[in-house]
């Protein structure tokens, strides 16, 4: 009798197993959705609320953005509409959370495509926590990748090479100004390089920075003869023929010397500038 | 003196008989242990989850341990009138609170060392060497003996004059009140409100501190702490708790236990 029980029970059991788990497809489908969070709080609120525990709750809502991050990547997309907020949360609740402030803020822009919401919460990690170098390096990257605002991007490069003691970012600050092209950002680039050049260095480093500064110099030197060539061909309608055209109309008080020790070239015919060590001035360009 | 030690010591071993501070102290320890497979879920960062997670356990469990045990203690004594047999002997009613108080501390030191000690372990298991053990580590841990002895303080204070259950609520909610206190007193001294920076100033001798004694960020981030700031803090948290424990010899020896 026991043994026809448990026969009977078996079969039922197995039954319900085998005709309701297919009808329950549509719930397990959706178990696997991504969910935006259901409720975030306001993270100073939370933090006024967490009784000397905002460390962990920190570390909770930090656990559920590495999950959120990590769902909306496999899912393919999911426009991470939540993430910000919950940066915002953990960095409230912890200020110092560095490594948070660089996930997050890169996962913004890169990820998320927020490139506003990613710049705010890496200038509130700069203010916070002021010596991660990492913090505005990301923001220099936001500001030349997204934005193309390549003086804003030399301005950051500079604030991480000076934050971290990273010489090497000097480098690419004096990229991002040559890019930028301004006499302004010339000029910061010079006297930044200069100042790192004054620091403890490696004797490869230091060489780099030297050939870097002739390099800004020579770029500044083309730039400001490219400028008086566009100004009389403005008033003239063609290109001067020779360079000291230049000065007999008052467009350059004279022809600059090559910083880089040889030249400055000039092509008449099509009003192209060069020095004859490094070439023409050819800054990175950026494709769309 | 040799009374008030013979009552502090007769209190660690009656604490040493509860089951719930085994209880406690096992989900503490079991917690800091936990953290480290919580840590395999984040990205990066390992090292700060076990961290957070063992000092925030050690914290809530000791205040828990110190506010339970302490009330269930002393409230017992009273109720089952066993304190009416010491205090028919030439010992004080101050001395009674005061042994209760001392013994009750020292369980609670006891609970920190254990859980101290699990914490050490189970960052020494995920760093593989102890450059964790720097000042920050002793006065995240340190400090929480000076929070613990606040928390027995009100405990002996509010079980010496009213039932279990309301002890337990008012002692809580003044120490919740004194965490609070820390996170909105910044917002409040910023206030235009005129009055709020006197209120400030008087809640400030009134209420514990609790974040000033709080260095759990110490062991996190691994800053280095002054004796000067360990020292000044453990005598404010001590002292506050000297303060309480005075007012509640008072309110005990005022007390009709008939």
């Amino acid at each position: 009798m026991r043994g026809k029980g448990t026969a009977v029970l078996l079969a039922v059991s197995a039954a319900a197993v085998a005709l309701g788990r297919p009808a329950l497809e549509p719930e397990a489908v959706d178990a696997s959705r991504v969910r935006e969070p259901a409720w975030l709080p306001n993270g100073k609120l939370l933090r006024l609320a967490s009784f000397g525990q905002r460390l962990l709750l920190a570390d909770l809502y930090w656990l559920k953005t590495v999950t959120y991050i990590g769902e909306s990547t496999l899912s393919r997309g999911h426009r991470l509409g939540s993430l910000h907020a919950l940066g915002d949360i953990v960095t409230d609740l912890d200020p110092r959370y560095g490594y948070a402030y660089q996930v997050i803020g890169s996962n913004l822009s890169g990820l998320a495509h927020d490139v506003a919401a990613s710049d705010r919460l890496l200038e509130k990690g700069v203010r916070n926590v002021p010596d991660r170098w990492v913090l505005p390096f990301l923001l220099a990257f936001n500001r030349f990748f997204y934005a193309r605002d390549y003086a804003g991007a030399a301005a950051w490069a500079r604030r991480a090479a000076e934050v971290g003691k990273r010489p090497h970012l000097a480098l690419l600050a004096a990229n991002l100004s040559l890019v930028a092209n301004t006499d302004e950002e010339y000029a910061l680039s010079l006297s930044f390089l200069e100042l790192s050049l004054q620091q403890p260095q490696t004797p490869e480093l230091r060489d780099q920075i030297k050939a870097r500064i002739v390099k800004v110099r020579t770029y500044q030197a083309l730039d400001a003869v490219e400028r008086a060539i566009d100004a009389f061909r403005a008033r003239n309608g063609l290109a001067p023929i020779v360079l000291d055209q230049l000065v007999w109309s008052g467009f350059l008080p004279r022809i600059p010397t090559d910083p880089s020790g040889g030249s400055i070239e000039y092509e008449g015919g099509t009003g192209d500038v060069r020095s004859s060590v490094i070439g023409a001035r050819r800054p990175i360009r950026v494709s769309e | 003196m040799k009374a008030t030690l013979a009552i502090a010591g007769n209190t660690v071993r009656e604490a040493l008989r509860e089951r719930l501070l085994y209880n406690l102290v096992i989900f503490a320890v079991l917690l800091s242990v936990s953290s480290l497979t919580i840590s395999r879920l984040t990205l990066g960062e390992q090292f700060r989850i076990i961290a957070d997670v063992s000092t925030s356990s050690t914290q809530v469990f000791g205040i828990l341990i110190s506010v339970f045990v302490g009330v269930a203690l002393v409230s017992r004594e009273i109720d089952r009138r066993t304190a009416y047999a010491m205090l028919a002997r030439p010992v004080s009613r101050a001395d009674f609170v005061l042994g209760k108080f001392l013994g009750l501390l020292a369980t609670a030191g006891l609970n920190l060392a254990v859980m101290a000690l699990a914490s050490a372990l189970v960052l020494f298991l995920y760093r593989g060497n102890g450059s964790f053990l720097g000042s920050g580590f002793f006065v995240a841990f340190g400090l929480m003996i000076a929070q613990f002895a606040i928390c027995v303080a009100l405990a002996v204070l509010f079980a010496s004059f009213s039932t279990p259950t309301l002890a337990i609520i008012f002692t809580l909610a003044i120490v919740g009140a004194g965490f609070l206190f820390t996170e909105v007193r910044p917002f409040w001294l910023l206030s235009d409100e005129a009055g709020m920076k006197p209120l400030v100033h008087v809640l400030d001798f009134l209420l514990p501190g609790m974040g000033l004694l709080d260095a759990k960020e110490a062991l996190t981030y691994g800053d280095t702490v002054s004796l000067g700031s360990f020292a000044t803090r453990m005598a404010y948290g001590c002292g506050y708790a000297g303060v309480i424990v005075a007012i509640a010899a008072v309110v005990f020896s005022r007390r009709d236990i008939r």
